[in-house]
């Protein structure tokens, strides 16, 4: 632990750690802008540095820019991150009574408790899940595909179906390229370029960078409308909670925090369903449920510290397991492969020194944002104002750079291009491009997986299945996380829509 | 009445499910499996889609008549500007490219100063050279321009 401790503190790390944490801050802030697309745009910046400084970087620009969004959803009732639109509610309305200052202390307090929760939790749930993981079979891993293949359904806005068209798009983008075992090619129409596969960090920073570009383009701003144009919009006064206050967030936190972190932990259910069932959960929890939604702290905090306990608990099926607990842990999963980071045991033995690294610069990111945000953040907002012409283009240009400095691949262009117009449709008809991530990630994953247990089992695969423990837990936990999906989900969703 | 978008969408997906259930045929058997059960899963989504999608509309047609999903004529623009930019940066490359493309959608979306304008394209042109020409040492594609 000491040795990571040294890797972490070593001034290069650091560095990077603080050009993370203040790229994430300036991002978050700027609406249009997510973390998503930060890492995705950033990922390139990585590839002269070691894995443990890009990840912490790639880390403390999640944690740092779902903090940020919160700035603009307090001043200008506009969420700089998706995960921030829960934080709206309240502290837009909190920015109106003119205690922004208030607003901007209570959401920086939350989102480093719930950074630190998800934190720790990473720290200590993952390691033994690794351990677990080293006992994983074809049928094991197959069935964890199907497992996080489960939570499809629930990523779909308002239409299970959709979701679920969206996952098996995904699966049928896996499909591209060489049969892994017969080597056969499969949709690859007689390109050389397709027979490794469809390149995914292209085809991320194509869905989640130029779509974003197209709708920023056709917003024509990136400040809502709503927005009050006054001396607390400019420079917010930061004021602590008081005494009454500090009681309700100790009472809201660690539940939210809580629930952030389970969230993270579902394999694609990110900050932006978290923010809102963490919401959800406080106020039927509070005894005044109807003040919600008119400037409480209580709000605020749930929203901020559930948001932020996604950040580092999402990391615990990527390390151990190689699933993605959102869509930025989607495209971390591309750093690893770019730095040869593998899943799974070895990260927590022969790699343990530079995986506790890599938790503790999560750790100390969290701390540090908390405090570098408070600084910076009157600085920051002003940022909100960039054109959104600007940002259009640099945002295509930084997607053409990217996706060609991985492999200086002009095809890797072409398919973040044609990934950006895919990005574009899905979500403008409402489709989750998540789901169809996880369908591309978890797609040669489960068929592997299924087709070597069939070899190994003789076609037998239930034979197979029952001798299994791991695979009939996991079944459980599949079915379990379908009725909580569909119900818990819908629930906090509803409960968003109702308000 | 049937959401129209989801009608069209639904279509659509049925002829892809349809053409992949054909190409699928020429597979060597064990290679098949896979790409077979995605195949009649998108055809069997593709045609429940419309279905529900009544459905919803019949329990709660405001709802679903005011979140009709639109693509504008705006973001299919820049789309188009950036196939533009992405096949001429194999051709002049890419400094060229992105001042040209910068240049083409600040006035495409319109409302900006020059200055603006010009001091955004020497910020960020330098900001790429220094990281990604310099730092990152990435070969930028320089088109003719070799």
């Amino acid at each position: 632990m000491l040795e990571a401790l040294v890797l972490v503190l070593r001034p290069v790390t650091l560095a990077y750690t603080l050009f993370g944490i203040v790229v994430g801050l300036v991002i978050g802030a700027i609406p249009g802008l997510t973390a998503t697309m930060a890492v995705a745009l950033l990922l390139p910046l990585t590839f002269r540095m070691d894995g443990v400084s890009s990840l912490i970087m790639l880390s403390a620009i999640y944690a740092s820019a779902t903090y940020g969004g919160s700035y603009s959803a307090i001043l200008f009732n506009t969420p700089g991150t998706p995960s921030s639109a829960a934080t709206c509610l309240d502290g837009y309305e909190m920015t109106k009574k003119g205690q922004a200052g208030k607003a901007f202390t209570v959401s920086t307090i939350s989102s480093v408790f719930g950074g630190l929760i998800g934190a720790f939790a990473l720290l200590l749930i993952a390691p033994p899940l690794s351990r677990i993981a080293l006992k994983f079979g074809p049928l094991e891993y197959f069935m964890i595909a199907i497992f996080g293949l489960s939570i499809i359904g629930g990523l779909a806005s308002n239409n299970i179906i959709k979701g679920l068209l969206a996952g098996v798009l995904g699966l049928l983008l896996s499909i591209v390229g060489l049969d892994p075992m017969a080597a056969y090619p499969r949709l690859t129409f007689g390109s050389l370029y397709l027979e490794s596969g469809i390149a995914l960090v292209p085809a991320l920073i194509g869905m989640f960078s130029v779509s974003q570009a197209m709708i920023l383009a056709e917003s024509a701003t990136i400040i809502g409308s709503e927005s009050v144009n006054r001396e607390e919009t400019i420079r917010p006064k930061l004021e602590l909670p008081n005494k009454s206050e500090l009681k309700i967030m100790a009472r809201i936190l660690p539940m939210c925090s809580i629930i952030g972190t389970f969230i993270g932990i579902l394999p694609g259910a990110g900050g932006d369903i978290a923010t809102w069932v963490g919401y959800n959960e406080a106020r039927r929890a509070s005894k005044h449920p109807e003040k919600f939604g008119t400037g409480i702290i209580d709000g605020l905090a749930a929203s901020e510290s559930a948001n932020n306990a996604v950040c580092a608990s999402a990391m615990i099926p990527l390390l151990t397991l190689g699933i993605p607990g959102s869509n930025v842990t989607a495209v971390m999963l591309g750093a690893l492969l770019i730095h040869g980071i593998i899943p799974g045991r070895d990260l927590f033995t022969i790699q343990a020194t530079s995986t506790y690294a890599i938790i503790i610069g999560i750790i100390l990111a969290n701390l540090l944002f908390g405090v570098i945000g408070l600084i910076i953040s009157p600085h920051v907002v002003k940022l909100s104002k960039v054109p959104y012409q600007i940002l259009t283009s640099i945002i295509v240009l930084f997607a053409i750079v990217g996706s060609y400095a991985i492999n200086n691949s002009y095809m890797d262009v072409i398919v973040m291009t044609f990934f950006g117009l895919v990005g574009y449709l899905l979500r403008r008809y409402d489709f989750p491009v998540a789901a169809t991530i996880l369908g591309l990630i978890l797609g040669p994953m489960a068929e592997n997986g299924l087709r070597q247990a069939m070899i190994i089992s003789n076609g037998n695969l239930l034979g197979l299945f029952i001798k299994s423990p791991i695979s009939i837990m996991v079944f459980i936990a599949t079915v379990f996380s379908i009725i909580w999906t569909v119900k818990t989900l819908k629930k906090g969703r509803s409960a968003f829509e109702d308000l | 009445m049937v959401n129209k978008d989801d009608l069209v969408i639904s279509v659509i997906l049925l002829i892809l499910g349809v053409f992949f259930l054909t190409h699928v045929n020429s597979f060597p058997e064990g290679v098949d499996i896979t790409p077979r059960f995605i195949a009649w899963t998108i055809i069997i989504l593709a045609t429940i889609l419309p279905i529900q999608s009544f459905s919803s509309l019949k329990k709660n047609d405001e709802k679903f008549q005011s979140s009709k999903p639109v693509i504008t004529k705006k973001a299919m623009g820049i789309f188009l500007l950036t196939v533009f930019c992405v096949v001429f940066v194999n051709f002049i490359g890419f400094y060229i490219s992105s001042v040209a493309f910068m240049i083409v959608v600040s006035l495409y979306l319109g409302g900006l100063s020059k200055k603006t304008i010009v001091s955004s394209i020497v910020i960020f042109n330098i900001f790429i050279y220094l990281i990604f020409s310099l730092y990152l040492e990435v070969q930028l594609p320089s088109g003719i321009f070799i």
